[in-house]
């Protein structure tokens, strides 16, 4: 059964050497169980980025006690440790095995990753001769390729031309909703809508609510004072992926 | 899979997991080590002709200055210099372990210690070429017993056993203190001077005789050195290898546990 308890979690990241250390998330306390979809909701700079990281275990506590029972999938850098003159397939094998998918495992899903990434020969040249939407399926079909109990997420993703778009799509709703918490930092309101219960907003690091993702993104909203004639970001986020 | 907590290791056992972790380091390192030479028409082969070209010239300046004998020169050098090469890589590579790591880091949550294994690994392998150039040089210029050769051997295993915690050391270091990347690249061209690797001890000032035995680069030098040139390292030579192993491993695995939790935090 997946868990994850925050007790009073603290976290200061220090960026010089004789500076003082800079709180990125105070006092954080909250508890997800089996099942729940949690929205983060805030600013940016307000510390979701900061807080998914901390979920995955890349940056450790400075003050309190974070508790997470599951195997963790972390999608919010997918191209991370991206080598651009290996092939397609060393990078695919690289990434999962970074993930820390057992070598015999990455090994029997390889031909799979392959086929969903779909670019024929061009998987065994350097990714530096792919153009940007051909790598974009590599390192999507690798970095989904597990199913984990605990799916970290920064944004919605999706990638590629309209075809791979409908089909990665498709991945992210199986694979958020056979995971057993999915935690989804995002400003777009219909998606958070579309796929969590719950909401936690964060502002400047420090939770300012925690709830039904309805009320909190009211709460959220009311604070901004923004007209909903605003465009909403959903619409942003179709622009800026090619 | 289950954890109790996203990153349940310390410095101790992010060692053990790291290890446990060797073909993604494998991998890594080959992927680096192919990498370097993508491209090229000779690849590694570049490195051994660097490495051939310059003991030739420094054969060629500095062989009349040192009383001993051309052959005997030669392998004092070559061998010295060949150890020299792989101490000076590990130091200043060993600085930028985490450092060049950081994206990695950043992006998902690996044991660190991959990273060091990766870099020892790539260190060794870039370094195979050289080696066997090298060897060639001194088993034709001037041969010695097979024995002699592998006590050599053994001894540059034990030299990589105490570089992985000089890595480690340097490696968490550099993270707090960034400078330290910069001084080890300024200390080490110092010490390639004030180390007898050009230079024989027994052919220059008394000064430079003593201050060469107070100098742990020497010893580190002369375990793997001395038996190139057909006779064993001295006792001293091992109290210090075995001074410095035990300084190496408590100083760098006290550091990286106090470091530990808050490494990431620093990158």
């Amino acid at each position: 059964m997946a868990k994850i308890e925050l007790d009073n979690v603290s976290l200061a990241l220090s960026n010089s050497l004789f500076g003082k250390d800079e709180y990125i998330l105070r006092e954080l306390s909250f508890t997800l169980n089996q099942g729940d979809r949690l929205a983060l909701i805030g600013r940016n700079g307000a510390g979701k980025s900061t807080l998914l990281r901390l979920l995955s275990g890349v940056y450790l506590p400075t003050t309190g006690d974070i508790k997470v029972d599951g195997k963790v999938s972390a999608l919010f850098n997918l191209s991370v440790g991206h080598r651009r003159e290996s092939s397609g397939r060393t990078n695919m094998i690289i990434r999962t095995l970074m993930q820390g998918e057992k070598y015999e495992e990455v090994k029997a899903k390889l031909p799979e990753m392959e086929a969903y990434a779909d670019i024929g020969r061009y998987i065994e040249r350097p990714m530096e001769t792919y153009s940007q939407g051909m790598a974009m399926r590599v390192t999507f079909s690798a970095a989904t390729a597990f199913r984990p109990d605990i799916l970290l997420m920064d944004e919605w993703l999706g990638v590629g031309d309209a075809e791979f778009r409908a089909k990665s799509a498709e991945r992210m709703t199986e694979m958020s909703s056979s995971s057993g918490i999915l935690v989804l930092a995002t400003h777009n309101e219909r998606l958070s809508m579309e796929n969590c219960n719950l909401g936690l907003w964060i502002d400047r690091g420090r939770m300012k609510a925690l709830g039904n993702v309805e009320e909190v993104w009211a709460q959220y909203k009311a604070s901004m004072k923004v007209s909903s004639e605003v465009p909403q970001p959903d619409q942003m986020l179709d622009d800026s992926n090619g | 899979m289950t954890s109790t907590a996203p990153r349940d290791l310390n410095g101790f056992t992010d060692l053990a997991a790291g290890m446990r972790a060797w073909r993604t380091w494998a991998l890594l390192a080959i992927e680096d080590y192919r990498v370097r030479y993508h491209r090229t028409l000779i690849g590694p082969l570049w490195v051994a002709i660097s490495f051939a070209a310059f003991v030739g010239v420094k054969i060629f300046i500095f062989s009349f200055a040192m009383s001993r004998d051309l052959q005997y020169y030669s392998v004092y050098l070559c061998a010295g210099f060949l150890v020299w090469m792989f101490i000076v890589q590990v130091f200043s590579e060993g600085c930028t372990t985490f450092l060049a790591a950081k994206s990695w880091i950043l992006g998902i949550p690996a044991p660190y210690s991959l990273f060091l294994y990766q870099g020892m690994l790539r260190n060794i392998v870039s370094y195979l070429v050289t080696l066997i150039v090298a060897l060639i040089i001194v088993y034709t210029v001037r041969p010695v017993p097979l024995p002699y050769v592998a006590v050599s051997f053994l001894s540059f295993l034990l030299l990589i056993f105490l570089m992985f915690w000089v890595q480690l050391f340097l490696a968490v270091l550099s993270v707090r203190i960034r400078d330290v990347v910069q001084l080890v690249n300024v200390f080490m061209r110092i010490m390639f001077f004030l180390t007898p690797i050009l230079w024989i001890p027994s052919a220059v000032s008394a000064g430079a005789r003593a201050f060469a035995q107070y100098n742990p680069f020497t010893h580190l030098l002369a375990i793997i050195r001395e038996p190139l040139l057909g006779s064993m390292p001295t006792a001293v030579n091992w109290y210090v290898y075995l001074g410095l192993l035990a300084i190496s491993i408590i100083s760098s695995l006290g550091l990286y546990s106090l470091e530990y939790r808050r490494l990431a935090a620093r990158l």
